[in-house]
């Protein structure tokens, strides 16, 4: 099975492509060499993208209490050129789901990946890592899952079922039943995109911290607001047993044993309220 | 104008004093107890809230009886139940041949009755019988009298899934729901104090499962370092107890450890 699902990826013309206005946005801002008209006119290809961009300035997370904004370059101003590119890929990125048969369940998929990315962002700051790469890495830990249940919709609900049954991790089902997890399929998707090496890194190594090589404390990082959107109850599938936060290898890499679990915790009860408000936004435009 | 960020200010407050952490959804409860304040001409400004918040005792309370009503029902917190069914029940059933469970604080019997039906319902699906024994207490003897009783109204059960209403309740003749005996001669229920030393030795020290939530939520510090330090002493090693989600033992109780379990958080006691 591990041989089928790498030839699938490696036949590129199947693979998902990447939102194409993320990308070109992404790849503006990384370049350093665009104007707000660039960014956008780039945007406004996309009505519908334009649309919910609108929506996300003037949400209560970037907008608390500021009157409302009502052009582009206003919400791009309010939202900061740093945000852009999660938010863009953000609110794009659902349509990655698009064409998953009806039983995947993309509500509670992307619920979960907005949670972690907003957990992620939140907790960055408190470790003096960026933001907005904290926040595009949360929304893509599991972008693996996702495209082994494009390959393999029967096979994947299998695995999910074993899972339940025998509460195995989804990585260790996804290995009995593929030979290979999402994490692998996950980074390697990522490095197809040519995202960069970071999100890749935390994508491949959310599960296992402790052997990321380049960006340990980012990887972490994901680990825990994996585990705290978990526990806060919103996840795709239930995936672990209790866990002993502070015995693990993420925590650790993370905090180095400095902070008290709940200090971190506490507030991402609220996160999960935004996070699930920007999913909807980015889910149904709502 | 009373505005989100005085709200979010006394939230602030609120969880420095007592640990409680109000969510962005409690602001209303917090703008409405404030309006009322300035109203009857207790504080002035949400200033003025703020600053007595940070001496008076009783302020504090108020404020969190205004916010928190108590209320309880079956499966209330239903996270924390799906955790007890799907992760540690069936562990504990494969692991020996009796389980202990407690409700400390059980106010009038939902708690620990929620507990029997998911232990008989795991046993069920396991298809093992176990000794399960589940002890109860409360400080309010007519709580405990109305527990013994076992008869519910509606609000008391609308979360029960419809398959188990009917298995383990019977309608009375008026409208009520009565819990049936072999969920009733599961639980034992005591008149006992979790803050009384006397009272929590009597309830034994091999607990595999214990719930105390949203009672300490009233106590001020040194209560709830008491009340949580006996409730430990009688968890066994490796034993967990759930809080109210809004409750924490942060730096109270050395020995115990948050467990992230999905959907609800837990402690452990590692020693």
């Amino acid at each position: 099975m591990r041989e089928r699902v790498l030839s699938k990826l490696k036949n590129v013309k199947e693979l998902p492509s990447f939102p194409a206005v993320a990308q070109n946005i992404m790849r503006m801002v990384e370049s350093d060499d665009f104007s707000m008209r660039d960014l956008k006119a780039e945007i406004e290809k996309d009505p519908g993208l334009a649309a919910k961009i609108l929506k996300a300035a003037n949400s209560f997370a970037f907008n608390p209490y500021g009157k409302e904004i009502t052009s582009i370059d206003r919400a791009i101003m309010q939202l900061g050129v740093k945000n852009l590119v999660p938010i863009v890929i953000g609110l794009s990125i659902v349509k990655l789901s698009d064409g998953l048969p009806g039983r995947f369940n993309a509500d509670l998929f992307w619920k979960h990946s907005y949670t972690c990315a907003h957990v992620a962002k939140r907790l960055a700051k408190r470790f003096n890592l960026s933001d907005a790469d904290a926040f595009t890495a949360g929304l893509l830990h599991d972008v693996g899952k996702l495209v082994l249940y494009m390959f393999f919709p029967e096979e994947y609900e299998e695995a999910l079922k074993v899972a339940e049954e025998e509460g195995l991790l989804s990585t260790e089902a996804e290995r009995r039943i593929f030979g290979i997890d999402h994490t692998e399929v996950g980074e390697h998707i990522v490095k197809y995109w040519q995202l960069p090496s970071l999100i890749a890194e935390t994508t491949r190594y959310h599960h296992n911290p402790e052997e990321a090589k380049q960006y340990p404390k980012m990887v972490a990082l994901i680990r825990i607001s994996d585990l705290f959107s978990r526990a806060a109850g919103v996840y795709f599938n239930r995936d672990h047993k209790g866990i002993m936060i502070t015995e693990d290898k993420g925590w650790i890499i993370l905090t180095e044993g400095k902070e008290e679990v709940e200090d971190l915790l506490a507030p991402v009860l609220d996160d999960v309220e935004d996070a699930v408000q920007f999913a909807e936004l980015a889910w149904r435009g709502a | 104008m009373i505005q989100d960020r005085d709200a979010e200010r006394i939230a602030g407050i609120v969880y420095e004093r007592s640990g409680i952490y109000l969510q962005r959804k409690d602001w209303l409860k917090i703008k409405k107890f404030l309006e009322q304040k300035i109203a009857s001409g207790e504080v002035k400004t949400a200033e003025d809230l703020i600053q007595k918040l940070k001496s008076s005792r009783k302020l504090l309370n108020d404020l969190l009886d205004a916010v928190t009503i108590n209320e309880t029902y079956f499966f209330r917190h239903k996270s924390q139940f799906d955790v007890i069914e799907k992760e540690l029940l069936p562990k504990l059933f494969k692991e020996k041949p009796s389980v202990k469970m407690w409700s400390a604080a059980c106010s009038t019997g939902e708690e620990p009755y929620t507990m029997a039906i998911v232990a008989k319902l795991v046993m069920e699906r396991m298809g093992v019988r176990k000794f399960v024994k589940i002890v109860a207490n409360d400080v309010s003897q007519e709580a405990i009298d109305k527990a013994k009783e076992g008869i519910y109204n509606r609000y008391s059960v609308r979360y029960v899934p419809k398959e188990i209403l009917s298995k383990f309740f019977t309608k009375t003749p008026d409208g009520k729901y009565a819990i049936s005996e072999e969920i009733k001669k599961m639980v034992d229920f005591r008149l006992l104090s979790i803050t009384d030393e006397r009272d929590m030795r009597s309830i034994g020290n091999r607990v595999d499962i214990a719930m105390c939530r949203n009672v300490l939520i009233y106590f001020d510090t040194e209560s709830k370092r008491k009340a949580l330090k006996l409730i430990t002493e009688n968890l066994l090693v490796g034993g967990y107890l759930f809080l109210g989600p809004s409750e924490s033992a942060r730096g109270v109780v050395e020995n115990l450890k948050v467990v992230l379990f999905p959907g609800a958080i837990a402690y452990t006691r590692v020693k």
